[in-house]
């Protein structure tokens, strides 16, 4: 059973994830280009298609927790 | 590419920022009684590894470092305390996922999907470093997009094992209740312990299993064995 000390959790999960992964992307833009890449544009795809997984969990959670206590 | 010194404080304080939000999410979880418990935990399980891993020549974190300066802040040992913290970080934001979408489930299954959700995270945090010069690997490995393969092993079975003994050997002590946001009290120092006691037998086993894919990958090394320039001797002086 999710109560609300679990929804509120995932939500303060959510912000440290949406600060870290916010840092990253603003560090890739820094770097120009990741190791392995020939672009800012292919980095970014890259960047972006890595944290789909992350963001989509996080999503899932989230709805979740919501739906539980609403 | 080593960027400004102000990008490296910039993150390390970033981080310190992250820390306190993944406490204060922890502890409106599982209460401060438990969150303190996997905190001292995965520290000290974290400080132990990664200095043993950077005075190995495994990775170093001096690209910022000046000769007055060393690159970040506060230090423990070898390794920037930033660092240790976000193994934390890592570590608590997956759990906390886990236990939201696998309640109920086996200790394996919640531990396995705890390490993959930390793996994938580190899957843009890795090649990000790497980029900015935050930290250098150092050893020969197979390297994809500038990361050793070694790296996302060890990444995997660290947060996996850790997880594992936490819910295995824990959690059942302290009972379900534990893991409520206001538990019934329980001996925390106990519990400490029993968790210490635990890291006793689960740091050589990681140690030996990392030391195992190490050795495995070293033949398949697809980066130039000059750029393995570590101030720390690696094991035996097998590649420095």
């Amino acid at each position: 059973m999710i109560g609300k000390p679990q929804t509120d959790a995932v939500k303060w999960v959510s912000i440290a994830m949406g600060f870290l992964l916010t840092m990253l992307i603003i560090s890739v833009v820094l770097a120009g280009v990741l190791v392995g890449f020939t672009s800012l544009a292919e980095s970014m795809l890259y960047a972006s298609a890595a944290i789909a997984p992350l963001a989509l969990l996080l999503f899932l959670a989230l709805r979740k927790t919501n739906k539980a206590t609403s | 590419m080593v960027l400004s010194p102000i990008f490296a404080l910039g993150i390390e304080v970033g981080f310190y920022v992250l820390f306190a939000i993944s406490l204060y999410a922890s502890s409106k979880r599982f209460g401060m009684q438990t969150t303190q418990l996997l905190l001292v935990g995965a520290t000290i399980w974290t400080i132990i590894i990664e200095n043993f891993i950077v005075l190995n020549g495994g990775y170093d974190y001096y690209a910022y470092s000046t000769g007055s300066f060393p690159g970040y802040m506060v230090w423990v040992g070898v390794v920037p305390l930033w660092i240790i913290l976000g193994w934390f970080v890592m570590t608590i934001c997956s759990y906390i996922l886990t236990d939201t979408l696998l309640p109920g489930r086996s200790p394996l299954t919640r531990s396995l999907m705890t390490a993959l959700i930390s793996l994938n995270i580190d899957l843009l945090l890795d090649p990000v470093a790497v980029a900015t010069g935050l930290w250098r690997w150092t050893h020969p490995s197979v390297y994809l997009i500038g990361v050793p393969l070694t790296n996302l092993i060890g990444w995997f079975l660290i947060v996996f094992v850790f997880i594992l003994g936490f819910e295995t050997r824990i959690v059942p002590q302290i009972g379900k209740a534990g893991l409520n946001p206001n538990p019934h009290g329980y001996d925390w120092w106990k519990m400490l312990a029993r968790f210490l006691r635990l890291f006793l037998i689960l740091l050589p086993a990681v140690v030996i299993a990392t030391f195992v894919v190490l050795v495995v990958l070293i033949p398949y090394n697809n980066l130039n064995v000059e750029s393995f320039g570590n101030v720390f001797p690696a094991p035996f002086s097998w590649w420095s």
